[in-house]
């Protein structure tokens, strides 16, 4: 092994489920090492796209709304997660929903983009990485710290001003991850479980905690609680919130965060 | 083969109810929240978390500058 194979600053993207990956490494490893985890990351991302995607007239979950493939027939990957969903459906009182209003169209969105990437990211863990992060479309799993021993530090995209530069807050986290739900980048997809109504209350809600599926999943449910999602959130242990209103304002409950030491 | 882990600088105090959490999560400090609005730069964030943007959208966004590729 020499030097001339080690590097520290690994960065790769792809373009996967409507959006764009993103994965940052910072151990200290072999470059081909690092590759070929973030290979097998790619490709677990794919293929859990073409199970899952709503979008694709050939994934499984197309065809199972078609009425050509049963549900029970689908496979445990596919069980696992509308078992997700429902036990989501019954925490968040009905705000959480993997169909369509009107019921009869399964979509697992919500809960799939989080699940999956914590799942891929799997293939950095096996790899034996520890400082990284791997991001899909503003979601986030973080491992340990960066290269320079610091935490993680992510900006939360401001949901109220058209500058993609701007940001409304930032968290730093050492191994948690980090996701955000709201409407600003692809205009109202989500809707609130109990009314059919699209939820508009807020502007953004972001939730972090150790698993990105529970994070992401409970940011779409809490975003359309407005507000009383802050709440809902903090009583799942591990977990915590922080909403953005229309206004701009943030909600967050201050006792789940610790305040900045040091002035950036 | 990878540097065996780092340890991290950790400076924020940790959860009052470590005790009831798993090991790993109980290695962990609360996570920190800066509440200043700012227009963020390479130098102070590793990334950014956001609503999900398209494909297309990537291209202008921050993350894009972040990942070398804006």
């Amino acid at each position: 092994m020499t030097d001339a194979l080690l590097t520290r600053n690994f960065v790769r993207t792809h373009t996967v489920m409507g959006t764009v990956a993103s994965v940052h490494v910072h151990d200290v490893a072999e470059f081909g090492v690092i590759n070929a985890a973030v290979d097998a990351v790619w490709t677990e991302l794919d293929r859990l796209e073409a199970v899952f995607s709503t979008f694709h007239t050939t994934s499984v979950i197309s065809r199972i709304n078609r009425r050509e493939l049963h549900l029970l027939d689908a496979g445990a990957e596919l069980i696992e997660v509308l078992d997700a969903c429902t036990w989501l459906e019954h925490v968040s009182r009905g705000a959480f929903r993997a169909r369509r209003p009107g019921g009869a169209v399964i979509d697992p969105a919500g809960f799939v983009k989080g699940w999956a990437t914590e799942l891929a990211a799997k293939h950095l863990d096996r790899a034996g990485l520890q400082q990284w992060y791997l991001a899909v479309g503003g979601d986030i799993q973080t491992r340990g710290c960066t290269g320079a021993g610091e935490p993680w530090r992510f900006g939360i995209a401001d949901p109220n001003s058209d500058d993609p530069r701007v940001v409304r807050a930032m968290v730093e986290v050492t191994g948690d991850a980090v996701a955000t739900s709201g409407t600003a980048a692809r205009g109202r997809h989500l809707w609130d479980g109990r009314d059919d109504q699209p939820a508009a209350s807020l502007a953004s809600m972001t939730v972090v905690g150790p698993h990105l599926t529970w994070a992401d999943a409970f940011a779409t449910a809490a975003f359309v609680m407005g507000t009383d999602g802050v709440d809902w959130v903090a009583g799942l242990e591990g977990y915590r919130a922080l909403a953005v209103t229309s206004t701009g304002e943030l909600v967050h409950r201050a006792a789940q965060w610790s305040a900045p030491l040091l002035h950036v | 083969m990878t540097s065996g882990g780092q340890i991290c600088n950790v400076d924020a105090i940790q959860s009052p109810n470590d005790h009831r959490r798993s090991v790993s999560i109980n290695q962990q400090a609360l996570p920190i929240l800066h509440t200043e609005a700012m227009r963020a730069q390479s130098a102070n964030i590793n990334g950014v978390s956001g609503a999900t943007i398209t494909s297309r959208g990537y291209q202008s966004s921050l993350q894009s500058i972040l990942d070398g590729l804006g």
